[in-house]
């Protein structure tokens, strides 16, 4: 399973240079997270330090971020890693920025997840289970495979404008 | 922006205690933050939650708002909240956040009358 792990990572790394020698626009962060708190915020501070260097805007960048944190926050706090990493790959383009993170846990699917209520008062409002909901409605798409062992979602927000 | 940092200060103005946020209220922040918050609401406490340095808030830190605001309506209090960026009131909107709280541009305005 490893191997076939590895062997499709070699493939997926090997298409992406690929892709940037044909398009020389792409800009790739990759990372490797191990399931612990302190990685989101590694994570989320390097998403951060990417869409600065690439001047996307501010609103544009705090909403990355904060759609990073509850991805990975859900992950380290509720799944079981099997101790392997999450792979972390986010991929900027002229016109849109993607967010793609595989992780090992068990098999699960956040498009399923119903929609909360967000319309009760305070004393009859639940505590949490806002965090898919703020993830579909503040990316422009949002998608979920399980490919192998692995879940893959896909977090995709359409620019308004062409970052230099 | 300072993903994982949060600062907390705090003042007593008129009676009010203001709580000025400062970094993001995210999934290594809003833990800590909370318990710190929760511990400031006493009997009838009147409180603002400062957020015009705060960056972002993910929903762990929507718990944070949340669950203060359930806190001091059970001790007979108030909260009030001020300067939230834009991205922080999309989220809100999202939430149905807004709501469920009062919230005023700046501090002058979310102290008159409080």
């Amino acid at each position: 399973m490893r191997d076939s792990f590895d062997d499709e990572r070699r493939e997926r790394y090997s298409a992406q240079r690929s892709r940037c020698a044909a398009r020389p626009q792409l800009h790739l962060l990759e990372i490797d997270l191990q399931h612990h708190l302190d990685e989101v915020a590694r994570a989320v501070r390097a998403l951060e330090d990417f869409t600065s260097q690439h001047a996307l805007p501010l609103p544009v960048r705090r909403r990355l971020a904060l759609v990073l944190d509850d991805a990975l926050g859900n992950l380290v706090l509720y799944g079981d890693s099997n101790n392997q990493p999450i792979a972390l790959r986010v991929e900027l383009e002229a016109t849109h920025v993607v967010v793609v993170i595989a992780d090992a846990t068990a098999a699960f699917d956040p498009l399923a997840v119903p929609v909360p209520d967000t319309t009760s008062g305070v004393h009859e409002r639940p505590i949490g289970g806002l965090g898919i909901h703020l993830m579909r409605n503040l990316m422009s798409d949002v998608q979920y495979g399980r490919v192998g062992d692995r879940n893959v979602l896909r977090l995709t927000l359409t620019l308004a404008r062409e970052p230099p | 922006m300072n993903a994982g940092t949060l600062d907390i200060q705090t003042t007593v103005q008129d009676g009010v205690v203001i709580v000025r946020l400062l970094g993001s209220l995210d999934t290594t922040t809003s833990a800590a933050a909370m318990e710190r918050v929760h511990a400031l609401v006493a009997d009838k406490t009147r409180m603002l939650l400062d957020c015009s340095a705060l960056t972002y808030v993910s929903s762990a830190g929507l718990r944070v708002f949340l669950t203060t605001t359930k806190k001091l309506a059970a001790a007979g209090g108030a909260l009030r909240l001020c300067g939230l960026n834009e991205t922080v009131k999309e989220v809100f909107e999202i939430s149905g956040f807004q709501a469920l709280f009062k919230v005023f541009a700046n501090d002058a305005e979310a102290l008159a009358g409080f």
